[in-house]
This record gives C-alpha cells, sequence and structure tokens, in this order.
C-alpha cells in the first residue's frame, strides 16, 4: 500500500466533496425515541467527484493510468501539490485539509472507474472521477 | 466600382458554368464554436476554437419562357419530391447534395467566390398578389468549403 500521487496539472472543473459521516446504528422505537450506537469516533466514506472537462486525450489518459496504479495494488491517492484543489482560497484554508483528508486517516481511492467522453472537437475529452475515503484496517 | 452590391452578385448551382438568372439574393454565415477551457480557480473565461458551421439561404424568381424556367425551378425541385409510386406515399427521391457558388464580382470584373458542399433545409415558395413568384431556399453547409476565392 503505496501513496500514489494524482497527475499533477489537470486542473478539474467542478469538485464535490463530503466529509462522510461517523459509523453509527440508529435504532427507532414505536414512539420515536432514537437509540444511536456510535462504532467509531472518526468519520468514514468521504466522497470527492471531480470532473475534467475539456482536457487533452494525453490528459485523460494519464488519469486512466493513475486509475490502474492505484486500484490495481489498492494504493491510495495524494492530492498534495496537485492541481485538485486549485480555486480553494486562501492557499491556507484548512478546506484544503478537509479534502485531503490529511489528519483523518482517510485514505483516497477510486470508487468507480473513471469516465470518458469524447466527441466535443479531435483531441478534447471530458473525464469525471469519484472517489471514496476509508479508514485502512491494519 | 470599389464597393460590390447585389448587382455584381452571383450564384452558380451545382457546378455549373452559367450562373443562375434572376437570382435576387444569397447570404452566407460561418460561426465558430468555442470550447471551454476553464477551470477552478481561474478568474476569467478561457477557451479554445472549436468546430465551425455554415449556413446561408438564397432566393431565385420564377421566370419562364420559351426556353425553360429560370433555377427557382432547380430550386423548388430540390426538396419538392413527387412520390415515387402513386401507391406508396412515404416514399420519393432523397435530395442529395447540392454544391453552390456564391460570387460576387470585384472592381475589375473579375468573380470572388464561395463553394460550399450544401444540403437544403428548407425552401419556401410563394405567390401572392403584387409580387413575383419566388423560390427561397435555407441550407446547411456540408463540412468545409471547397473553395474561397474572395
Amino acid at each position: 500500500m503505496a501513496q500514489i500521487s494524482f497527475p499533477v496539472d489537470i486542473t478539474p472543473t467542478s469538485r464535490n466533496y463530503s466529509p462522510g459521516e461517523f459509523p453509527q446504528s440508529v435504532f427507532e422505537a414505536q414512539n420515536g425515541a432514537k437509540t444511536v450506537l456510535r462504532y467509531g469516533s472518526k468519520r468514514i466514506n468521504a466522497s470527492l467527484s471531480l470532473s475534467f472537462k475539456n482536457i487533452t486525450d494525453n490528459q485523460a489518459a494519464e488519469i486512466l493510468a493513475n486509475y490502474e496504479n492505484i486500484n490495481s495494488d489498492w494504493d491510495y491517492l495524494n492530492f498534495n501539490g496537485t492541481d485538485v484543489l486549485k480555486g480553494i482560497e486562501p492557499t491556507t484554508s484548512t478546506l484544503k485539509t478537509y479534502v485531503r483528508e490529511s489528519n483523518s486517516g482517510l485514505r483516497w481511492r477510486y470508487a468507480k472507474a473513471p469516465s470518458v467522453s469524447s466527441g466535443t472537437y479531435p483531441g478534447v475529452s471530458n473525464v469525471s472521477c469519484s472517489f471514496v475515503a476509508c479508514l485502512d484496517g491494519t | 466600382m470599389a464597393y460590390p452590391s447585389g448587382k455584381d452578385g452571383q450564384l452558380f448551382l451545382d457546378n455549373s458554368g452559367t450562373e443562375s438568372a434572376r437570382v435576387k439574393s444569397w447570404s452566407l454565415s460561418a460561426s465558430q464554436d468555442t470550447i471551454d477551457t476553464t477551470f477552478l480557480g481561474d478568474t476569467d473565461r478561457t477557451f479554445k476554437e472549436g468546430v465551425r458551421s455554415m449556413s446561408g439561404n438564397c432566393e431565385i424568381a420564377y421566370y419562364s419562357d420559351g426556353g425553360g424556367e429560370s433555377d427557382a425551378k432547380t430550386l423548388i425541385d430540390k426538396i419538392f419530391k413527387a412520390r415515387t409510386t402513386s401507391t406508396e406515399g412515404g416514399v420519393a427521391a432523397e435530395q442529395g447534395a447540392s454544391t453552390l457558388k456564391l460570387g460576387f464580382k470585384n472592381h475589375a470584373g473579375v468573380l470572388k467566390y464561395i463553394t460550399v458542399k450544401v444540403l437544403f433545409t428548407s425552401m419556401s415558395i410563394t405567390c401572392s398578389t403584387g409580387e413575383i413568384f419566388t423560390a427561397s431556399g435555407s441550407f446547411t453547409v456540408n463540412g468545409a468549403p471547397t473553395a474561397v476565392e474572395v
């Protein structure tokens, strides 16, 4: 399990991030009273969707190669130093820390294979990526 | 003659060496698509060039004499097709590709032109009191022009 960087110079067109939820079960009685069983104090299943519109075919291929690298060996992603977090201001914003999941123990992996669509113009592709961040068991 | 005008305009249909007579007007417009390349963090929209497209229209007055009809008939025949057999209402000949050479003469009388392959997308014929009978067709250009000599 190695940390592999996302392709560096590819900036997304849009980004959707959800920090995930805390593992728990909720039991609701007939009178509506709720009992919550908490299984952990750390967030799980954070999700990140990235949309790359009108990038070059070579950049699309870089993303596909990254998907193969990560998910074939159960490695995990590192967004540090990439353009994935571009647009978050100021650069010291803790939002970056959240999206990178650098302090949470969560590790990003592709939730499913990237989707590549072409047809706008020769050499131009649109790519959608979905990531999920999980706690790795030891 | 410095500014060409309507009287200098010419239209050649389907690679004919003779200009169409009684042409009232022709127009051709081109547009260029843009592909948005604006990404997160950008403050101004950026783009690269996408595909081009062209379309236009032309109008020819219907005229006939002992020698035949003007090219308004050729235009009308592009879309108005009689059914192939009398029993099958849904089948008639296809339109097929057309070639238009849209031109005008410059100050020296030299023809300047753009030649395009087109598909007519609409055709209207109008016959009304006080006006001459005309055929007006709109077309979409198929591919890039085959010649641009303007």
